[in-house]
């Protein structure tokens, strides 16, 4: 469908994906979902996700990145980036629990959990498991012979 | 764009992201759209009655499977980053060669933007943070996934020879290795992530990990009689009249309508059945229910195993005060008008005086404090 021309299988594994693709954005529009995803409180929320998300969130991922690169020791830097990257999500996916707006005073079974104290201890859980992984490089550092880079896997 | 200079974003990472995240939208596509049809069956759809966990387990991993797919489309987002702000000016636009371009571009568009609003709703839905959306979940949690399937499919149909050729490719090291983490790293961050997200969740559904499951929106164990409830007498304006000593359940049928009392009902042949109730919303819970049989009281009024039943709630002005109940759940012996829970009488918050409560359904058509039962003719 791109460059030069294509025969074969593949070929028309990629001419259905695409039909069946466009075929089921069809079916939301015109089979029913049309007005309902037209509607201005869909729109609006869906705007404003997307603008948190990439113009908000994704930016103060780069910028955090940028800051672990020059602030962190290279020898312990990918450990802090795969904990922040972990907490980064976590806390995302459990902030609506966290600030508790969907509790109702007659439901007590929904929600029930003190959400602040769970997060604060998958987000230990994530730094001890960081923290582990900082002192084995650092041990493994201190074995390896002087000048010796740290061994990473195939990037 | 000189400004993103991390080595790591390859058509590589980009495609095996890609792999992991296609076999997760597929189980939440297929799951979701069961959960749709039960409620709003097809002519042609058929759910059975058994085994009884069945929908438990198909609602509790789309949940899962959602909730674990977040740090994937991240992921995902990040590395693409770059090419998605490199939009086509006005002339690129103008000279867009195929249809091919313009039709990955956008999908590219409506994929990333379907795909946020979909995990992001699904997040708060749980977490039953409704106000936050200003629109009703369930339609358009339906509708948004058809557009993101679709979307995903003909992005995969358009990418296909880049993927193919990524992924086939040799892996060569780089010419400047990463400073930080390697491909390997993130890709080993991303799944650890999501493990951590679905141990932290998951015990609102698997109640061995519920200790466990620290972020979980529900916990199993808790409730009225130790099972949760997702609405609440006061909540459904039933109070007054579920607790009236003048409360009947009016069952009609081809032969003749009777007028039962608690009494009445509690006379009957008693059925005792384990059976989880299952929130569309991802958590269940194991209970052991004990009432009339279903089919005990549609024979009563001259119905038989062909016939479906209408269960009608005292509540009123709700989408969920009334659901149908179809022949194979209807003449199934464990399907039960339940008159107690774990041996007590029900609480009011899970449906006093009468409830439904059948095997592999969704909670939602578990119909609470009952009024009426009308058999009637499937057709």
């Amino acid at each position: 469908m791109t460059g030069k021309p294509e025969m074969g299988v593949m070929a028309w594994v990629r001419r259905l994906l695409v039909g069946v693709g466009l075929a089921m954005i069809a079916f939301a529009v015109f089979g029913g979902g049309g007005p309902r995803l037209s509607t201005s409180p869909y729109l609006v929320f869906a705007a404003r996700v997307a603008v948190i998300v990439l113009a908000v969130l994704l930016p103060l991922t780069f910028a955090l990145g940028w800051l672990i690169g020059r602030a962190v020791p290279a020898l312990v830097r990918p450990v802090v980036q795969g904990a922040c990257i972990a907490t980064a999500v976590i806390v995302g996916i459990a902030l609506p629990s966290v600030l508790g707006r969907g509790r109702q005073p007659d439901l007590p079974s929904a929600l029930p959990r003190n959400y602040a104290t769970g997060l604060w201890t998958v987000l230990a859980v994530v730094w001890a498991a960081a923290a582990l992984l900082i002192v084995i490089r650092i041990l493994r550092r201190r074995r390896a012979p002087v000048g010796t880079p740290l061994k990473e896997k195939n990037p | 764009m000189k400004g993103f200079t991390s080595t790591l974003r390859t058509p590589r990472l980009t495609s095996q992201l890609g792999v992991w995240l296609g076999p997760m939208f597929a189980i939440c596509f297929v799951t979701g759209f069961i959960s749709h049809e039960i409620q709003h069956p097809a002519s042609w759809f058929f759910w059975p009655a058994h085994p009884v966990w069945l929908y438990r387990v198909t609602q509790g991993m789309h949940v899962a499977t959602g909730l674990a797919s977040i740090p994937l489309v991240l992921a995902k987002l990040w590395s693409v980053f770059p090419r998605l702000l490199r939009l086509p000016g006005v002339r690129r636009w103008a000279n867009v060669q195929t249809w091919a371009q313009l039709l990955e571009r956008l999908s590219v568009l409506v994929l990333v933007v379907a795909a946020i609003v979909q995990l992001s709703s699904g997040v708060l839905n749980i977490a039953r943070w409704y106000a936050a959306m200003g629109f009703f979940f369930t339609s358009l949690h339906y509708w948004t996934a058809w557009v993101v399937t679709g979307s995903l499919l003909v992005h995969i149909g358009v990418k296909l020879p880049v993927v193919r050729r990524a992924l086939a490719a040799p892996v060569r090291p780089l010419r400047r290795p990463p400073a930080g983490l390697t491909r390997r790293g993130l890709l080993t961050t991303v799944a650890a992530t999501s493990a951590v997200v679905t141990a932290a969740t998951v015990g609102e559904t698997v109640r061995p990990l519920a200790a466990v499951s620290v972020l979980a929106d529900r916990d199993p164990r808790v409730g009225p009689q130790g099972v949760p409830v997702n609405k609440s007498a006061l909540a459904a304006g039933v109070h007054a009249a579920a607790t009236s000593p003048d409360w009947r359940l009016a069952v009609s049928g081809p032969a003749r309508t009777v007028r039962l009392s608690l009494s009445d009902l509690a006379a009957m042949r008693q059925t005792t059945a384990a059976l989880p109730i299952t929130c569309v919303e991802g958590w269940s819970a194991g209970a052991t229910w004990t009432g009339v049989a279903l089919r005990d009281l549609v024979h009563l009024v001259g119905g038989d195993g062909a016939d479906q039943v209408a269960a009608i709630s005292l509540q009123r002005g709700s989408a969920y005060a009334r659901s149908i109940v179809d022949p194979p759940h209807a003449r199934d012996p464990e399907t039960l008008i339940a008159l107690r829970l774990h041996g007590e009488p029900l609480h009011l918050d899970h449906g006093y005086p009468a409830r439904l409560i059948a095997p592999n359904r969704p909670g939602v058509l578990q119909t609470k404090w009952l009024s009426q039962l009308i058999v009637g003719s499937a057709a």
